[in-house]
C-alpha cells in the first residue's frame, strides 16, 4: 500500500474506498467548484466545520483568479489559516492521517494530499481527580486525552527543559505514548532506559497505563508496584522536578512515574499543601496504620492462640468471654472475616450505584452485627477486621495499598501456624524481598536502605520546604540545589 | 531454578500444615485461665492445692449474680501430684500466664515452703511477676474463697490493695528467690489476712510482711506499719501515712509522705562489731492537724517536724530491734550494704552473719521534710485566741 497518489481524483477515491470498505464512519465528500476537492475524514473525530466555512468562502465560488498554476500551493496556504497542515504523497500516510482523526484533502490534478489537523472529537472535561483527593491542592485531574494531559503539566513547568518525547505503541491501536522529563535534572540513564523499554514493546492494543507498566517494570512477579501512577498533574510536575520520568499514555487519565520507591505509599499530595508539622504527623499516622493493616489480624491471632500471656489480665477476660462459644479457631475466623471484607470492598467498587445502599446495609448488618449476635464470629475479631479495613484503605497510593492488603493473608497463615515466631519470619522474608527490589536502577527501599541522609527529609518526616535544599534520588554526584539555603523565615540577612 | 526452589519451599510448608497436624495452637476456649492458686498443708502431711479459674461466659453477663470463677482442688504428696488431681477435673488446659497471686496457708508457711519453690521455678508457664502471699492465721484456700466486691475476679484484689497502699507489687516471688539464694539475707513474703468486713461477708486485708528463715520456714510477721518501715529502708515504698502526737501542743499531726529516700552507712570494727547508721528521708504534706499550732509559722513547723522525726525514728528502731532480736533473720538488706561498702570484710564475716546480725548496733535518723502545709494554717475548729502563733 505504498502506492503513490495519482493525479486523478476518481482513482484516488476508488482506492481509498477500497481500503475503507465497510467502514461506515469514514466520510467521503466531493465538492465541485473552482477546484474539484475530495474530503476524507472520520465522522465524529474530525471537526469539519471550520473547513466547510473555508471551502464555502474560497473554493466553491467560481473564481476568475488567474493563478491556476499552483493549485496545490494555494490549497495548502488556505488550509494553513485554519489548521496545522502537512502534505502526503503516499496512500498509507493518508490512511493513517484519516485514522488519527485528521482531515485529508485531495484535489483533482494534484499528486499529493493535504492533511489538516482538525481533531475535534468529544472528550471529557477536566474534573477533580476522584482517587487522589486533596484538601488544599489544585482540583484538576488528567483526562483521557493526552494533549490535554501534557498541556496541564506544561502549564505547571514553563521551562524549555521540560521535554516530551512522543512514541507510538500498538500495532492496531497506534497509541501515542509520551515520555516526559526535565532535561539536565533527570538522570539521563533513566530516560534512556524508559525510552528503550517502551520502544521495545510489541503489542496490538494499548488501552491503559497498565498495558505499558507491565512491560517496563523490573520485577513482574512481586506484589509491590515499581511504577507509580497518578491522575494529578501537580504530582507529575513535582516528581519531574525530583528527577523522575513520567510516561503518558493516550486514552488513560493516569500518568506513570518511574522510578518509584516504597515510601511513596506513605506520601500524599496534601503533605505538601499542608504545613509541615501537620504533614509529618499525618504521615506517621498513615505509616502506623498501613503497617497495622498488614500485621493487626496476624498479631491478634498469634497472641490469642499462642501467647495469651502477653495480654493484660483484664483485657484477656474481655477477649475470652467474647470468644467463648465461637465455633471456629481464631485463624479461620480471621480468614473468613478478611475474605468477606475484601468481598464487600470489591462489591463496593463494582456495584451499580443504585445498589450501593443494599450492599452497605447487608455488609454492616449481616457481617457486623448478626454474625456476632449469632455467636459465629467474635466481636473482637470484627473490631480487628474493621480497623484493618480502614487502615488498609488509608494509603494515598491505591496500587501500593493493594500490595499490603494481599500480604495480609500469607501473614495470617504464618501467624496461625507459628504464632509470633511465624510473623517474625514472614516479616524477615518480606524485608529480604523488598531490599532485593529495584525500580529503574533505584533500590526500592532507598533512601532508607541504602541510607542516604540528605534524602531523608521527605521520607519519615516531611521537612519544611525551605530546608529541602537538595534533589532526591540517589546516584547523583553533583547535588544540585533546588532551594537555596538561608530561606528559613527569620533567618534572612543572617546568612552571609 | 529460582522458581523451582520457591515451589519446593511452598510445598514443604503445605506439608507441615496438612500432614503433620502439629499446630501447637491452643484456642482461648480450650484454655482454663488460672488467676490465683493456693497451697495448704493437710494434717496428714500431703498438699492441698486449689486454683481459681475464670468462667469466661459469665464475665460479660455480670448481672446474673453468679460468680465468674470457680475453685478446683487437688491433693497429693507433692505439688505436681496435687495439680494432676486438679487436672483430672478440668476440661481445658491450665494456663498460668496470668496467675499473679499465690496464697500459702500459715501452717504450710511454718512447715516450710522449700518444696514448692522448685516446682515454681521449673514451670515455664509460671509467671515470674508473681506475688506469693502468706495467709495469716488461715488457709490459703480461704483467701481464694473470699468474694471481693470491687473486682470481678477477687484474686486481683490483693495485688491492687498492695499497690494502693504504696507497696511494690509483682516482685515478691522474684525477691523471695533472690533473697533465698543470696548469702546472709532472708526471704520475706507479703501477708494478707481475712477479716470481717463491713458487710456480713469476709474480706481480704493486706496485713504486712512475713519473715522467713533460711529453711524457708515462717518465723514471724511484721504488721502493716512495720512492713512499711522496712520497705522504706529498702526504698520500695511510694506512699505512707504517719500520725504522731505532739505533746508540746497537745494533739496529733498527720502527715502523708510521698517521696522517700534511704541511706545506710555501715562500719566494721576489729572484733567484727558491725554498726549501721540508717538515714531515712522523706517529703510530705500535712494532712491532719489537731494541735493548736499555726503551721504557717516556721517555728511551729520546725517543732512538729522534729517531734515527728524523733518519734518515727524510735518506731523504726523498734521494728529493727524486733527483727534482730525476735526473728534473727536479716530482711533489711544489711548484708547487701556490707557487701557493697566493705567487700573485703564481708567475705570474711559472711559465714557468721546469722550470729552477727542480731548484735548489729543500729542507729536510725528519720528526716521528713514537711513541704506543703496548705493554706489552711491553724486548725479551723479552734478560735483565733486559742491558736498558738
Amino acid at each position: 500500500m505504498t502506492a503513490q497518489i495519482s493525479d486523478s481524483l476518481e482513482k484516488n477515491e476508488e482506492l481509498l474506498k477500497g481500503i475503507f470498505s465497510s467502514c461506515y464512519d469514514i466520510v467521503f465528500r466531493r465538492i465541485h467548484g473552482q477546484m474539484n476537492i475530495l474530503l476524507v475524514y472520520l465522522d465524529g473525530l474530525a471537526d469539519a466545520k471550520p473547513l466547510d466555512d473555508l471551502l464555502v468562502r474560497t473554493f466553491v465560488p467560481a473564481h476568475e483568479a488567474g493563478e491556476q498554476c499552483d493549485k496545490g500551493y494555494m490549497l495548502e496556504q488556505q488550509l494553513a489559516s485554519i489548521a496545522k497542515t502537512t502534505t502526503a504523497q503516499k496512500m498509507d500516510d493518508i490512511v493513517s492521517g484519516v485514522l488519527s482523526a485528521q482531515v485529508v484533502v485531495l484535489a483533482d490534478g494534484l499528486n499529493h494530499a493535504v492533511i489538516a489537523d482538525l481533531k475535534g472529537f468529544e472528550q471529557r472535561a477536566i474534573e477533580e481527580p476522584s482517587n487522589e483527593v486533596t484538601i488544599r491542592g489544585p482540583r484538576e485531574g488528567f483526562t483521557e486525552s493526552i494533549n490535554v494531559n501534557t498541556s496541564m503539566v506544561r502549564r505547571k513547568i514553563q521551562s524549555s527543559k521540560l521535554k516530551m518525547e512522543s512514541m507510538t505503541v500498538g500495532s492496531l491501536s497506534k497509541t501515542t505514548v509520551v515520555i516526559a522529563y526535565l532535561e539536565g535534572i533527570v538522570k539521563e540513564s533513566v530516560v534512556e532506559e524508559v525510552r528503550k523499554r517502551v520502544s521495545q514493546i510489541q503489542i496490538d492494543t494499548v488501552l491503559g497505563g497498565n498495558f505499558i507498566e507491565e512491560f517496563i517494570e523490573d520485577h513482574p512477579f512481586t506484589l509491590f508496584p515499581q511504577v507509580q501512577n497518578t491522575e494529578r498533574p501537580d504530582i507529575v510536575a513535582s516528581y519531574l522536578a525530583e528527577r523522575k520520568v513520567a510516561v503518558f499514555v493516550d486514552g488513560s487519565p493516569f500518568a506513570l512515574i518511574v522510578p518509584c520507591t516504597l515510601w511513596s505509599a506513605f506520601q500524599s499530595a496534601d503533605d505538601y499543601y499542608e504545613r509541615f508539622i501537620y504533614a509529618t504527623l499525618i504521615r506517621w499516622l498513615r505509616m502506623i496504620l498501613i503497617v497495622g493493616s498488614l500485621f493487626l489480624p496476624s498479631i491478634y491471632v498469634a497472641i490469642t492462640t499462642f501467647h495469651p500471656q502477653l495480654l493484660p489480665a483484664n483485657f484477656l477476660l474481655s477477649i475470652t468471654s467474647a470468644r467463648e462459644g465461637v465455633p471456629f479457631p481464631a485463624v479461620i475466623e480471621a480468614f473468613l472475616m478478611e475474605f468477606l471484607f475484601e468481598g464487600l470492598r470489591e462489591a463496593g467498587i463494582r456495584m451499580p450505584r443504585p445498589t450501593g445502599s443494599a450492599i452497605s446495609i447487608v455488609g454492616a448488618l449481616v457481617i457486623g452485627q448478626a454474625a456476632v449476635e449469632a455467636g459465629i464470629v467474635s466481636a473482637p475479631m470484627v473490631i480487628v477486621v474493621s480497623i484493618t479495613g480502614i487502615a488498609s484503605l488509608i494509603t494515598p497510593r491505591y496500587s501500593m495499598g493493594i500490595a499490603f492488603r494481599m500480604l495480609r493473608f500469607p501473614m495470617l497463615l504464618f501467624s496461625g501456624m507459628f504464632g509470633l515466631y511465624g510473623i517474625t519470619m514472614a516479616t524477615l522474608f518480606l524485608q529480604i524481598h523488598l531490599t532485593n527490589l529495584e525500580s529503574f536502577g533505584v533500590p526500592y527501599l532507598s533512601p532508607i536502605s541504602p541510607m542516604s541522609k540528605s534524602e531523608l527529609k521527605d521520607v519519615l518526616i516531611r521537612a519544611p520546604r525551605w530546608s529541602m535544599h537538595t534533589l532526591p534520588l540517589s546516584g547523583s554526584k553533583r547535588h544540585q540545589l533546588r532551594i537555596p539555603r538561608g530561606q528559613k523565615p527569620g533567618d534572612q540577612g543572617d546568612e552571609t | 531454578m529460582m522458581k523451582q526452589r520457591l515451589g519446593v519451599f511452598i510445598g514443604l510448608i503445605l506439608c507441615i500444615i496438612i500432614t503433620t497436624g502439629c499446630w501447637d495452637r491452643v484456642e482461648l476456649s480450650d484454655r482454663a485461665f488460672d488467676l490465683a492458686a493456693s497451697t495448704d498443708l493437710m494434717e496428714d502431711g500431703s498438699y492441698l492445692t486449689a486454683a481459681q479459674f475464670i468462667i469466661p461466659s459469665r464475665i460479660s453477663a455480670g448481672a446474673s449474680g453468679e460468680q465468674p470463677y470457680f475453685i478446683e482442688t487437688g491433693t497429693g504428696k507433692t505439688l505436681l501430684e496435687a495439680i494432676q488431681k486438679t487436672r483430672q477435673k478440668l476440661s481445658r488446659i491450665i494456663t498460668r500466664g496470668h496467675r499473679r497471686n499465690y496464697y500459702i496457708g500459715e501452717d504450710l508457711a511454718k512447715h516450710g515452703i522449700g518444696e514448692l519453690l522448685d516446682g515454681f521455678s521449673r514451670d515455664p508457664g509460671n509467671r515470674i511477676r508473681l506475688d506469693i502471699w502468706v495467709v495469716k492465721g488461715g488457709k490459703g484456700m480461704d483467701a481464694l474463697k473470699v468474694h471481693y466486691p470491687l473486682e470481678k475476679i477477687p484474686s486481683i484484689a490483693s495485688v491492687k490493695i498492695h499497690r494502693a497502699v504504696g507497696g511494690t507489687t509483682a516482685t515478691s516471688y522474684l525477691d523471695f528467690m533472690m533473697a533465698a539464694s543470696s548469702e546472709g539475707s532472708s526471704p520475706t513474703l507479703p501477708v494478707v489476712d481475712i477479716v470481717q468486713g463491713a458487710a456480713p461477708q469476709e474480706t481480704i486485708r493486706f496485713y504486712g510482711r512475713a519473715i522467713f528463715n533460711h529453711d524457708y520456714k515462717l518465723v514471724g510477721y511484721l504488721n502493716f506499719v512495720e512492713g512499711a518501715y522496712r520497705q522504706w529502708i529498702l526504698k520500695r515504698i511510694s506512699y505512707l501515712d504517719l500520725a504522731e502526737e505532739i505533746p508540746e501542743a497537745g494533739g496529733n499531726v498527720g502527715v502523708i509522705v510521698n517521696s522517700f529516700g534511704s541511706k545506710i552507712r555501715s562500719s566494721v570494727s576489729e572484733k567484727n562489731k558491725v554498726k549501721m547508721e540508717i538515714e531515712l528521708t522523706g517529703a510530705g504534706h500535712v494532712a491532719e492537724n489537731n494541735t493548736n499550732l499555726n503551721l504557717n509559722k516556721g517555728k511551729n513547723l520546725k517543732l512538729v517536724q522534729n517531734e515527728l522525726n524523733k518519734k518515727t525514728s524510735e518506731h523504726v528502731l523498734a521494728m529493727i530491734t524486733k527483727v534482730q532480736k525476735q526473728f534473727g533473720t536479716d530482711v533489711l538488706g544489711f548484708d547487701q550494704v556490707m557487701n557493697r561498702q566493705h567487700p573485703a570484710q564481708w567475705n570474711k564475716i559472711k559465714g557468721q552473719w546469722n550470729t552477727i546480725f542480731p548484735n548489729i548496733e543500729v542507729s536510725v535518723r528519720v528526716n521528713i521534710n514537711l513541704k506543703y502545709m496548705g493554706l489552711v494554717g491553724p486548725p479551723l475548729q479552734y478560735k483565733e485566741s486559742e491558736i498558738k502563733k
